[in-house]
């Protein structure tokens, strides 16, 4: 410390903080009672010293006795001084560190003159203070301390401050630049010199606020997370032992997944809401919990109505307010392990589908790289297993070609689709051996997103199914070749093979019409049995013409209104039911598909066979139909002569005939037209007889569908 | 006058057929009834266009009211013939009745097509014959009215 600053240091150790302050300097009267106390020490040393000197030595000589007056005198003031300076030394020391103390604090000290009741101005601020409230210490010291800040409840706290010396409380002081600083403020009364004098020491509160609010905001954030987290989150209390915890908090999410209320649950140990099952697992994850701090598993929950629920649980330890606990983040991964399950049944079930095809697989990605192949794929191909492994498809593809037929259209193909993934496509392809495969291809695509995943290859052996096909168009254009012969062969009778017979005919009837009675009886007899032979001939020529022209000439089968045939059938047999004097009924009859001439013809036929073959009296033929299994069933019945068992299938012969000409005239071509245009028509024939009783002939037709 | 004139005068038919056996019967049929006036007979198809144009050993053949035609024949066949009539001007009015012994409808249809006249089916029974000619004779050489020359 510098002398020259120790002189002017006051003997207050508190004016002496500040060499320019008149204030603080001690007024006039103190100083006068403090000379004049110097003054009387003095007096009473001297008197002292006198009265020692005359007691020790009473007979000393006046010299004598005023020279030791003098030493003891010299020694007791020596005394004081030394005892003075020391005394002043420590308060100089003492002095400095309090004004250390003052400058270094790290709160803002203020010492406020209290008069009149109230703080009255400021006198003292330490340069905490200055730098929490922006302010130099001049520029502080000049403002009213309103300005600086004054508590709300000034009254209040002046009252207490009185009373007890001190008092602590929280205020707003507001800075230089017009901020406001929450302090805590710690204020003491004392006197000063006879001055009341208040010293305030103002904690910044601003910090602490700041942080008691970012902890109340976190506290409010985690606890909105915790009670909204979809996982349910479960705190268990950590015990030292391994025993079952008790559980102490726990989220929306855990009450909704377990269906206990918080109450119930807070009853409940993690025992209690876990598969008896599980509970062997425990002391594992309290080890492995102690261990590492954490542990994750799956463990089966029960919840209150018995509902098992797959869990996925994470835990880790943490520690609230001092006490351990686990906190358990338990998911429900129920539906996922269903699904799980079901995806991997699907996968199984695709797999061995896909192995157990009679189809050639092969799906590539994106990128037409391969990523699965069946065996059927292989055996199709002809890959054997080292082309197979080989994991550059490259080598799948050459392969692929040199069986080829046509290597350069496939690469073609296969170039396009790779280059329009969402294409599909389908064609055949040859192999050099002629082995004809199907090829599709298609892309796959994500049903939800329609994402392109890759593509699928599949190939078919049809080389089985082309042979047929080819020899079933062989065998169509034989039939068409043979039917177009058939046609040309029905002209050749109507025409090339009827003129010469007409010549025949003609020409003899030409000479029975102008020679008949010159010749003999034999002659005319003889030129009957040709004519005769001419005529039946012609008969036999035109019931093949017509049986030819069933399948060649007919028409497309349309819808065809019965009733309608059966008129036309009767208009055309007018002559034969009149010399007859034949009955015939029918049943209402129904609307067919089918070609109108002939079923005319068919009807005609049966019903003038029946006409024909009749006994004695009047023929009565009825004409009816039912349905049966999608077909009519027409029958045609008489009661003629009937026909033998042996021969009901004979009948429907070409030229096949039962009786004599001269018994029943006929070519033996009617009944086989009349199969020729059912079968035609999709239908059957068939006869029934009761031998001599009639015969009904039935005949089906499929029955007209509405489309 | 006109009329009387169509009555009186002698019809000229042309018979058209390869079959000598075919236009005998013919012949004889037609002679059954009564006389017709003359009938020529050709014995195909370019003989016929030759007659009819006037043409080689016919320069001098009557043109015919009627003309009675085969239709399968060698060479030129009826259709051909047919065709041919009735795309020439000079020929087309002359009507001209097919004689067949087939009735197969494709054939009756083209025929027709052609501008046929008529369409007959030579019956096997000589009487059913003998009645169709006897029918032939008697629409066309009385009934109808025919286009003078």
């Amino acid at each position: 410390m510098e002398p020259g600053e120790d002189t002017e240091v006051s003997d207050d150790v508190m004016c002496s903080l500040r060499e320019t302050d008149p204030p603080l300097g001690l007024d006039p009267g103190t100083r006068i009672v403090r000379l004049l106390g110097i003054f009387a020490l003095t007096c009473a040393i001297l008197l002292g010293s006198e009265l020692i000197v005359l007691f020790v030595h009473p007979r000393i000589s006046w010299w004598a006795s005023r020279a030791a007056t003098i030493v003891l005198a010299g020694v007791a003031v020596t005394s004081m001084a030394y005892f003075v300076s020391r005394r002043l030394e420590h308060m100089r020391g003492s002095e400095h560190r309090f004004q250390q103390l003052f400058q270094q604090a790290g709160d803002a000290i203020l010492l406020v003159e209290f008069r009149d009741g109230l703080p009255y101005r400021l006198l003292e601020a330490n340069e905490a203070a200055c730098a929490m409230l922006g302010y130099t210490e001049d520029e502080m010291r000049s403002k009213p301390i309103s300005e600086i800040g004054v508590p709300k409840n000034l009254t209040q706290l002046v009252t207490e401050l009185t009373d007890r010396g001190h008092v602590t409380f929280e205020m707003t002081m507001r800075a230089k630049d017009g901020h406001e600083v929450a302090v805590e403020n710690h204020a003491h009364m004392f006197d000063l010199d006879g001055r009341a004098v208040i010293l305030s020491i103002n904690r910044d509160l601003t910090e602490r606020k700041a942080a008691e609010a970012a902890l109340r905001d976190s506290e409010q954030k985690f606890r909105m997370i915790f009670e909204n987290a979809s996982d349910a989150i479960i705190l268990v209390e950590m015990t030292p032992q391994c025993t079952p915890a008790r559980i102490f908090e726990a989220n929306e999410a855990a009450y909704r997944m377990l269906g206990y209320t918080k109450e119930e649950l807070a009853a409940l140990s993690i025992a209690d809401i876990s598969d008896p099952s599980e509970w062997e697992s425990f002391p594992a994850i309290d080890a492995q919990l102690r261990k590492n701090g954490q542990a994750a598993f799956d463990i089966v929950h029960i919840a209150k109505d018995g509902a098992r629920i797959q869990c996925e649980v994470g835990i880790r330890i943490v520690e609230l307010g001092g006490r351990k606990a686990s906190l358990a983040i338990v998911r429900d991964v129920t539906a996922r392990k269903s699904m799980e399950e079901e995806l991997r049944w699907k996968t199984a079930f695709l797999e061995a589908q896909v192995d157990s095809s009679i189809d050639g697989v092969l799906v590539v990605d994106s990128q037409a790289r391969r990523i699965l192949v069946n065996r059927r794929f292989a055996q199709i191909w002809g890959f054997s297993e080292d082309i197979l492994d080989n994991k550059d498809d490259s080598v799948l593809l050459e392969h692929a070609l040199d069986r080829l037929k046509r290597p350069e259209q496939f690469y073609e193909k296969v170039m396009y689709l790779y280059d329009h993934p969402e294409e599909s496509s389908w064609d055949e392809l040859e192999f050099e051996d002629g082995t004809v495969l199907d090829r599709y291809s298609a892309p796959v695509l994500g049903k939800a997103d329609g994402h392109h995943y890759g593509r699928i290859w599949t190939f078919r052996d049809i080389t089985e199914r082309k042979r047929a096909e080819q020899a079933l168009a062989m065998r169509a254009a034989d039939l068409a070749r043979s039917n177009a012969d058939l046609q040309h062969f029905a002209y050749v009778i109507s025409h090339d093979l009827q003129e010469p017979l007409r010549m025949v005919s003609s020409y003899l009837q030409l000479l029975s019409r102008r020679y008949a009675g010159r010749l003999d009886q034999k002659a005319d007899e003889f030129i009957g049995f040709a004519v005769d032979g001419a005529a039946r001939m012609s008969g036999l020529i035109e019931g093949l013409l017509a049986y030819s022209r069933v399948g060649v000439r007919g028409k497309e089968l349309v819808p065809v209104e019965c009733e309608t045939v059966f008129n036309d059938a009767l208009a055309n047999l007018q002559v034969s039911i009149e010399e007859s004097s034949a009955v015939i009924t029918h049943d209402p009859l129904p609307v067919v598909v089918g070609d109108d001439n002939q079923l005319v013809q068919l009807l005609q036929n049966l019903i003038g066979n029946a006409i024909k073959f009749h006994r004695d009296e009047p023929p009565r033929i009825h004409v009816s139909v039912k349905e049966h299994e999608g077909n009519w069933v027409f029958s045609v019945q008489d009661d003629g002569i009937g026909i033998a068992p042996e021969h009901r299938e004979r009948i429907f012969g070409i030229f096949e005939r039962l009786h004599t000409q001269s018994e029943y005239p006929g070519s033996g071509m009617g009944l086989a037209i009349c199969r020729r245009i059912v079968e035609r028509h999709g239908g059957r024939i068939w006869v029934e007889s009761e031998g001599t009783a009639g015969s009904t002939f039935y005949f089906t037709l499929p029955e007209a569908r509405h489309e | 006058m006109n009329e009387k004139q169509n009555h009186t005068r002698a019809r000229v038919m042309l018979l058209v057929e390869d079959n000598r056996g075919e236009s005998l019967l013919m012949i004889e049929s037609l002679n059954e009834h009564r006389a017709v006036g003359s009938i020529s007979v050709v014995e195909d198809g370019e003989e016929a266009m030759a007659f009819l144009r006037r043409e080689g050993i016919y320069s001098n053949a009557p043109r015919p009211d009627i003309i009675l035609l085969d239709l399968n024949m060698p060479r030129k066949d009826g259709r051909q013939v047919l065709l041919e009539i009735k795309v020439d001007p000079k020929l087309r009015r002359i009507p001209v009745i097919i004689l067949s012994s087939s009735d197969a409808p494709e054939d009756i249809a083209n025929t027709y097509e052609l501008g046929a006249n008529a369409y007959l089916s030579k019956p096997v029974d000589l009487d059913e014959f003998l009645a169709m000619v006897k029918s032939l004779v008697s629409f066309w050489l009385d009934f109808a009215k025919l286009p003078r020359n």
